[in-house]
């Protein structure tokens, strides 16, 4: 019995789902994808200036975005962790912009599953001010092998148009302000 | 020892555990796999009467079709199966946008050909749906088979059905099993029967 507990204890903090995606800086097995996920369109006016990109119907890969740290929200209209988690992320984006690393780390959200129609309601609903795109068909999601969601990656952009990924969490994270402490620790900006 | 052996390993595992983009504990779902998009043949039109039912709810009350005439569009949403995973979200998604159909003057009837006790367990799990959710179990599929929507398997289709408030079909996306029908085309197709 006792062998037992402590295997599904091994399994738990070792093997667990979700621990191959854990915080480990650098060890994220999805790295190489990260660079090519393409976003589709449309990209606001609002979304193109936050994000350093052009405007218009078409979309844009992660690589394209003007920013040497990038947090990117995997989530889904239909996920109700992530609803719950929204006015938490929203949170998050306002002391980003009054942080150290203001201008610094962007915020964009990956919409897992969800159509346009669905991504923009999401959207409306909890006034989310940083840019959503949808993943209509998964193939973002499909690209980071299909996370639970919410989650969420802080990437730093290299010099080949890549990202490494600095910290990953997947669930809600609770307190922004703490959240925010741990990126700003992970990005080596506090 | 072995209680606080338990109680570590238990907690390790809760922690452990992913978060899910349903409110269904992933492990509460059974995954058929990929399935053939479609397995059925249409016995309906847009522009044909509904075929009318009754159906009892997971409420203990009966529902049927022909009550909401003259008061509420309806959207007949058949899914396949209780604790499956397109399925977990989809309703659930209908929560979140409840004000879009209400805003339309629509109610949604969620249908499988599940039975009543196991429609009560998923969608209590869910946390509640603001629909009924009808069961078609007995006679088995009668009206997804009325409507030419029971799959090979005994299960439904995953289709959306829309009434309008004279009782006529009005849109019909038997969508592929695998996949959740866009709710925007639902609104759109809602907004069509305000003109």
């Amino acid at each position: 019995m006792r062998r037992m507990l402590v295997m599904l204890l091994l399994w738990a903090v070792c093997c667990a789902p979700g621990a191959a995606l854990g915080s480990g800086q650098g060890q994220d097995p999805h790295l190489a994808a990260i660079s090519d996920l393409e976003l589709a369109g449309p990209v606001s006016k609002a979304a193109a200036a936050y994000l350093g990109v052009s405007p218009g119907e078409g979309g844009l890969r992660l690589s394209q975005v003007k920013a040497e740290f990038l947090l990117v929200e995997v989530f889904s209209m239909y996920c109700p962790y992530c609803q719950a988690e929204a006015p938490g992320v929203n949170a998050l984006y306002e002391r980003l912009g009054k942080s150290p690393a203001a201008g610094r780390i962007k915020l964009l959200g990956i919409g897992a599953g969800n159509t346009p129609f669905e991504v923009d309601f999401f959207r409306d609903k909890y006034k989310v001010p940083f840019p959503l795109f949808p993943d209509q068909d998964f193939l973002c999601h499909q690209a980071l092998s299909g996370p639970g969601t919410p989650y969420f990656m802080l990437l730093k952009a290299d010099r080949a148009g890549g990202f490494t990924v600095l910290h990953s969490h997947m669930g809600g994270f609770g307190d922004p302000a703490r959240f925010l402490d741990t990126l700003l620790a992970k990005a080596g900006l506090r | 020892m072995r209680g606080f052996l338990a109680s570590v390993a238990l907690a390790a595992a809760l922690a452990a555990a992913p978060a899910w983009a349903g409110p269904v504990a992933p492990q509460h779902i059974f995954d058929p796999g990929r399935l053939p998009a479609t397995d059925s043949v249409l016995k309906v039109a847009v522009g044909q009467p509904a075929p009318d039912f009754t159906l009892p709810a997971t409420g203990g009350d009966k529902v049927t079709l022909s009550s909401y005439r003259g008061r509420k569009n309806v959207v007949l949403s058949f899914v396949p199966a209780a604790f499956t995973p397109v399925c977990s979200d989809q309703w659930p998604g209908y929560n979140f946008a409840r004000e879009l159909f209400e805003q339309r003057e629509a109610i949604v009837l969620g249908i499988s050909t599940d039975n009543t006790p196991s429609q009560y367990a998923w969608t209590r799990e869910m946390g509640g749906l603001w629909f009924p959710v009808l069961s078609d179990f007995w006679p088995h599929g009668a009206v997804a088979s009325a409507y030419g929507v029971l799959r090979g398997t005994g299960v439904a289709e995953r289709a959306i059905v829309i009434v309008d408030k004279k009782g006529v079909i009005r849109f019909i996306d038997v969508h592929d099993i695998n996949t959740r029908p866009d709710l925007g085309v639902i609104v759109q197709e809602l907004d069509k029967l305000r003109k």
